[in-house]
């Protein structure tokens, strides 16, 4: 078999493992991210009850944690639209 | 003239084109099967054009009605609701912005708010969105079956016309995608990244890519910017899934379940209830995305919260 | 009997089995929390009961939408009886059915924890049990909002899958069910992907939300003065953590958009 023909039948092939490989990057990607940046949350409201005049700091401070753990979401997301792209 | 005798003098209109709509007699408007609207080559949806414009004609009209006759002394019941309203937005944006800037963006936030709180309320009218371009399940003569002009629709495949069972209802403008992500770059691109170049100059705007600084900064440099589009496809996908989502199972269910009491309380839950706090959590996110671009120094930010 | 016919079956039972499974954990949940209360408070028993049964029935509305599905799935079942071998189909009815039953999970048991803490936060402070309850149901309604977004894919794989079920083989032969080549398998990887990823990126980002409206029903008991942080706080920290959902939600409605 020459090469065009090997790609005419593999081609699919490829870019259904790809299309799976997005579904569940994205899927199991999302669930650490989103477990801490509740927790972070939970905490956070738990740390403005204790210390109502520090209430500034807490909440920049929560709104970086959470974008520091959003990143992995990111990632997943980056590289799921690329698969999906294939 | 007065914002009051205005808005009696609007009232009365907008019940009657509401009840010409209500009997389906829109035709004069030139609503009904409305001819393809574009604009240097981009397609718009009538539907959220339309919708949207309502919610803005809704949105005028109740705060006209609601500020007859201000008093100081003897404050009527729609003056104790609008001053509730605007404390507790001035209170939002005192507290995320700062209390000097945060009443700048009072005007630009309460409207958001009041903008999208309506345009998600307008499920509650039970007019077929036909009446006002939209475009899901056309039938225009009601008969069920496919006539010549009428869209060719096919729910379950067996390519027959099968244009479904329709609740007559408004559609929400947010269950259009380009609704929420306009909005999203009004507030986020052009008011918080627009009022962080104002504020701290374009050099200190623009060091906030490279956040950690050195070599490690222009490595994080893709990163950054895929982090600051995130912020805007999150909030408006939010808004878009969640009321969209409650549109399409209010349809289904209604059309599953013959009855009227239980799309009641689903129309409770969803429109209701979820709309308002979709529209809240929007406005708060498109203040704290401000925040983060256009805040206050620190030291300031300790008494920002009375 | 069709290949199409069997995956909405089993798309079904696994829809409603899965589904039931969060739901069930977490309406014992909250019950657990009102007998601690109970314990603690026996004088307040009104208002616990009250309040447990309002935050089982919230609870419940994850199953309720696995149940629809499943009914959904059960009547696609009875229409292709007679259909062609379609791949396509077939794994559009088990992704429907996976994407509903996994997501509905992690609302299942985050509505629970919710109504679990606000009941032990409103035993810990009586006279806070305005703003908790009013808490619970907010933050309870939030907690649904990864199993609305795992509907809507559902409902969108059951429509795909029902148009999807005009082409294929007329009976059963050994090669039908392994098309090399040809856009079956790309449409076929496209369905089960977007019901997986749908799925299981709901439950993470449930799950965290529960845990913040868990926290703030506490915290809004042990400090009922700072009432508008506490909801600052609380609003913006849950729609950050929800928006790993709401990529699963794009790259979804990516894959069912385009088979």
């Amino acid at each position: 078999m020459n090469e065009e023909t090997v790609k005419l039948l593999i081609g699919p092939i490829t870019q259904a493992f790809a299309l799976l490989g997005a579904g569940i990057c994205m899927g199991l990607g999302s669930i650490g991210p989103g477990i801490g940046e509740g927790f972070a949350a939970g905490k956070a409201c738990e740390a403005v009850s204790r210390r109502p005049e520090e209430y500034s700091q807490i909440f920049r401070t929560m709104l970086v944690g959470q974008a520091v753990t959003e990143s992995c979401a990111i990632y997943a997301l980056v590289v799921a639209l690329i698969l999906s792209f294939h | 003239m007065k914002a009051g005798t205005r808005a009696r003098a609007a009232a009365p209109i907008a019940v009657i084109l509401f009840f010409h709509v209500l009997c389906g007699e829109s035709a004069w408007a030139g609503l009904d099967n409305p001819p393809p609207l574009e604009f240097l080559g981009i397609q718009f949806n009538h539907a959220t054009v339309i919708h949207s414009a309502l919610a803005a004609v809704a949105v005028y009209l109740l705060v006209c009605l609601l500020t007859i006759n201000l008093s100081r002394e003897r404050p009527r019941r729609g003056q104790v609701v609008i001053e509730m309203l605007v404390d507790m937005l001035l209170g939002l944006v005192k507290q995320t912005i700062g209390p000097t800037r945060g009443p700048k963006f009072l005007p630009f936030i309460g409207t958001l708010f009041l903008f999208v709180w309506a345009g998600n309320m307008l499920s509650l009218f039970p007019v077929e969105s036909h009446h006002f371009g939209g475009e899901f399940f056309h039938d225009y003569n009601r008969n069920g079956l496919y006539d010549p002009g009428e869209p060719f629709i096919d729910m379950n495949g067996d390519g027959v016309h099968n244009p479904g069972f329709q609740l007559p209802r408004l559609e929400e403008p947010t269950t259009d995608l380009t609704f929420p992500v306009t909005l999203a770059v009004i507030f986020v691109v052009v008011l918080g990244h627009g009022s962080g170049i104002r504020f701290r100059g374009l050099f200190e705007y623009l060091k906030e890519y490279f956040s950690p600084g050195g070599i490690m900064g222009i490595g994080m440099f893709p990163l950054n910017v895929v982090g600051k589009l995130s912020e805007l496809v999150s909030i408006s996908f939010r808004i878009f899934g969640n009321i969209f989502g409650g549109a399409i199972i209010m349809s289904v269910v209604s059309g599953l379940v013959f009855s009227f009491l239980l799309p009641i309380g689903m129309y409770g839950y969803f429109s209701v209830f979820c709309g308002t706090i979709q529209a809240f959590v929007f406005t708060m996110l498109a203040a704290t995305y401000i925040s983060m671009e256009a805040a206050e120094e620190a030291e300031n930010k300790g008494d920002a919260d009375q | 009997m069709g290949l199409a016919n069997a995956a909405a079956l089993l798309g079904a039972g696994l829809a409603m089995g899965l589904g039931a499974l969060g739901s069930g954990f977490g309406i014992g949940y909250a019950a657990g929390g009102a007998l601690r209360a109970l314990a603690r408070q026996p004088i307040k028993q009104p208002l616990i009961f009250r309040t447990m049964l309002v935050g089982q029935a919230i609870t419940e509305t994850p199953a309720i939408f696995a149940l629809v599905v499943a009914f959904l799935l059960y009547f696609a079942s009875a229409e292709t009886l007679d259909a062609p071998w379609s791949l396509a189909q077939s794994a559009a009815f088990l992704g429907a059915g996976l994407c509903i039953g996994v997501g509905a999970i992690g609302s299942g048991i985050g509505s629970g924890l919710v109504a679990h803490d606000a009941l032990d936060a409103m035993s810990g402070n009586p006279s806070s049990q305005g703003p908790v309850l009013m808490f619970m149901l907010i933050g309870q309604a939030w907690v649904q909002t990864g199993c609305i977004f795992a509907l809507v894919i559902s409902l969108f794989l059951l429509a795909s899958g029902n148009s999807a079920g005009l082409s294929g083989p007329e009976d059963f032969r050994l090669w039908s069910l392994i098309p090399l080549a040809g856009p079956e398998t790309v449409a076929t990887a496209r369905h089960l992907a977007a019901g997986l990823a749908m799925g299981f990126g709901a439950i993470g980002s449930s799950l965290g939300i529960a845990y913040a409206g868990g926290m703030a029903c506490r915290s809004l008991a042990a400090m009922p003065g700072s009432d508008a942080r506490i909801k600052t706080v609380y609003f913006v920290g849950s729609a950050t953590a929800q928006s790993p959902s709401v990529f699963s939600l794009i790259i979804s409605l990516i894959l069912v958009l385009n088979a």
